[in-house]
């Protein structure tokens, strides 16, 4: 303050200029030290790297808009989730974004020897599923997968529908009482406190085909069930509902 | 159609929050034009979601008809009240000098950075609108309440007594699921698409707010620098596209915090009345707004100590930033309370937070600090913006360790201390606490931390470009 050239004094209770517009502390005029002079060209440098850097987004933002355009909504939200292929799935997720990379690094040391063996594609089994894949983009994503499903079935429930769970899945758990509301999804027939993954496995109740009649009776309509197709939802309603394994 | 109705609801939270802007304030001439847009958005959301609140407890449901009824209703007050104020709505900023001469390089960059703004919005936006509701976080947890508050007011809906959704946090505020709410009863009735109108809306708000509310401070090109260099960071970007809660946060911490710093440069009332406003909706938007508002309080009891012979200025400036806000969202906090007392639900750190618990959990601090520093450092999310923040901080000690611009380094730090004592009481996996909510805990303060270099930047004379406003005219003592 003290080399400021326009000396300005003002009242310490109102920094007011003529017209009522404030004034800030101005910039100090004068020049600046060598020191400080280093000091401004590093950080003006630092502010254009920085710059440059985030036009990376345009190619991010760029590519994920490619891929959504002309897609129906369903294929969208799919690759909206898909933490493999989505960058802003992996968004601010460091342990996600290691294991991508090391993913991707893993996957294109395979393919290379694929190549060299004459194939363009590696078979990977993932969770006891057999994957073909030609990049890290066809690794199977557990997230994306849960969206659609969910998404998929939401039209097949009637509005006062109340599903039971009776598969131990957190993401459809958390997707379904979501996307389904007003209608009830339960893991449990009694009240439960589900906070967190292990207060969900540790309401979670399985509940046999023997038990389906009980449900109805507690007013359930739908029931989700896996079967060696995949997940799906049977309506209890039918006379053979939920009963097929 | 569907996409329009959406959009028209976004129109009225403008709309609101211009009305609401034309009461608060005595001189609009005080701000830019792209300020006032973006001031406007926030202050929109702030008073429609609080109505809309109250309303839903007096038992109404959330309709197109409140906030049109609202926006009416504020438009006349305004109109009959301040009259003779609206003009200068769209008039232009005052400007104490000529502006001088620019050289062409920096009219070129001036350019050039509009640019770059408007074009990475469009994209970002684009994207956004094309991909559906999806992010797990935004799904479970806001859209859920969304939907709640869409169908029935929070007075009768069990939703907020139902330990089975506990997962979702019932006693999480509510201002971002009644802005989806609000959308959704424009266009008929929940969906995942639609709702996504308020990513670009946030967006565009965030942009012109802070760039408006910089050039406050900044000839033209530095306001768009740094509004170039807070829009240009990934996280942020991701989050917003998202329609994560934490950029609606972080927008309301920012504002709040840059209503406090200019009253302290200028006194002005309106200064108050616009950072109460904020105040309120930090509160009302994540539980971290809390620890904002306990960071604003040890900095008022601060400018007490500073200024405290300035009785009825420092009077006012707790009115405003502390009774204020706590008054707007009293009722909110009365619902949470009875409610988590009636589920038997309470905060994982309730009861935790005592001195004791902190010294019993202090062999966490290491760890906690350690794995922080990789998201400090994480070029995917951040390019360099930490890393290059300490360098400035360190190399500029002397400028920001007095008042006020102290003030703006304490509104950056206490924040992240008292997060990071929280992480030390809570039982939680310091893995799984970084993984979920250290990128989080950032976000909410980058925005403010970017307005803190631009100062730091100012005061320490790193971008000294020729001023657009000239030096500071003499003042006679009053």
């Amino acid at each position: 303050m003290k080399k400021r050239k326009n000396k300005v004094s003002v009242s310490s209770a109102k920094r007011t200029g003529t017209d009522g517009s404030d004034v800030s502390p101005a910039p100090l005029d004068g020049q600046l030290s060598a020191k400080e002079n280093f000091r401004a060209w590093l950080f003006r440098l630092c502010l254009l790297i920085m710059l440059l850097w985030s036009t990376r987004n345009f190619l991010d933002y760029g590519d994920l808009l490619r891929q959504l355009l002309g897609k129906p909504m369903i294929e969208r939200g799919y690759i909206g989730s898909d933490e493999w292929r989505n960058f802003l799935a992996r968004s601010g997720r460091i342990a996600t974004q290691r294991a991508y990379a090391s993913a991707r690094t893993q996957i294109g040391e395979m393919l290379n020897q694929a190549r060299h063996e004459g194939r363009d594609s590696v078979t990977l089994r993932i969770n006891s599923r057999v994957v073909v894949a030609r990049s890290v983009d066809d690794l199977p994503s557990d997230v994306a997968e849960g969206w659609r499903w969910v998404v998929e079935q939401q039209s097949k429930l009637p509005p006062d529908a109340r599903v039971y769970l009776n598969v131990p899945s957190m993401q459809v758990y958390y997707y379904a009482t979501s996307l389904w509301y007003p209608r009830d999804v339960d893991v449990n027939w009694r009240p439960t406190i589900i906070r967190d993954v292990n207060t969900f496995l540790k309401s979670f109740e399985s509940v046999g085909p023997q038990q389906f009649n009980q449900l109805r009776m507690l007013g359930y309509t739908h029931i989700v069930v896996a079967t060696s197709q995949g997940i799906q939802l049977r309506d209890l309603r039918d006379s053979k509902g939920g009963t097929q394994e | 159609m569907i996409i329009f109705r959406a959009w028209l609801a976004l129109a009225v939270v403008e709309w609101i929050g211009v009305a609401t802007l034309v009461l608060l304030c005595t001189d609009l001439r005080r701000w830019t034009f792209t300020a006032k847009l973006g001031v406007s958005f926030g202050l929109g959301l702030t008073v429609l979601t609080i109505t809309l609140f109250l309303a839903s407890l007096w038992g109404l449901r959330v309709v197109p008809s409140s906030g049109l009824v609202e926006g009416l209703i504020l438009t006349v007050v305004a109109v009959v009240v301040r009259r003779d104020k609206i003009k200068s709505l769209l008039a232009r900023r005052t400007v104490l000098l000529p502006q001088p001469d620019v050289p062409a390089w920096q009219r070129a960059l001036t350019s050039v950075l509009t640019i770059l703004l408007v074009i990475l919005c469009g994209v970002v936006s684009a994207t956004s609108l094309m991909e559906p509701l999806v992010e797990w976080d935004v799904v479970s947890s806001w859209s859920l309440k969304a939907e709640v508050l869409l169908r029935e007011p929070v007075v009768i809906s069990p939703y907020f007594k139902d330990t089975s959704k506990s997962y979702s946090n019932l006693e999480y505020p509510l201002l971002w699921p009644l802005a989806m709410a609000w959308i959704w009863s424009w266009t008929g009735a929940g969906d995942l698409e639609t709702v996504k109108v308020l990513a670009p809306g946030l967006l565009f708000a965030f942009v012109f707010a802070f760039y408006g509310l910089l050039r406050h401070f900044h000839p033209k090109t530095n306001a768009l620098l740094f509004t170039a260099l807070l829009i240009g960071l990934p996280y942020f970007l991701s989050q917003t596209s998202r329609l994560m809660a934490d950029p609606p946060l972080a927008y309301f911490v920012m504002t709040s915090f840059f209503f406090l710093y200019s009253w302290l440069n200028s006194h002005h009332p309106d200064d108050l009345r616009l950072g109460g406003f904020f105040v309120a909706a930090m509160l009302f938007t994540k539980s971290e707004g809390i620890m904002y508002f306990v960071t604003l309080f040890f900095i008022i009891c601060a400018v007490w100590i500073w200024r405290g012979r300035d009785f009825r200025h420092c009077l006012s400036m707790t009115f405003w930033f502390l009774l204020v806000p706590a008054t707007l969202t009293a009722a909110w906090f009365v619902f949470r309370t009875h409610n988590m007392n009636v589920a038997g639900e309470h905060s994982v750190y309730a009861g935790r937070l005592g001195p004791a618990v902190f010294f019993a959990n202090f062999h966490r601090v290491p760890e906690l600090l350690i794995s922080s520093l990789y998201f400090f450092g994480s070029l995917n999310d951040w390019f360099l913006f930490w890393p290059i923040l300490l360098v400035v901080l360190v190399s500029t000690v002397k400028h920001w360790i007095r008042p006020p611009l102290l003030f703006l380094f304490l509104a950056c730090l206490l924040p992240l201390l008292l997060k990071w004592y929280v992480f030390t009481v809570t039982t939680l996996s310091v893995e799984e606490l970084m993984e979920t909510t250290m990128p989080r805990m950032l976000l909410q303060d980058a925005p403010l931390c970017v307005f803190f270099l631009a100062e730091l930047s100012r005061s320490a004379r790193m971008l000294q470009f020729p001023p657009s406003r000239g030096p500071a005219p003499e003042v006679e003592k009053g």
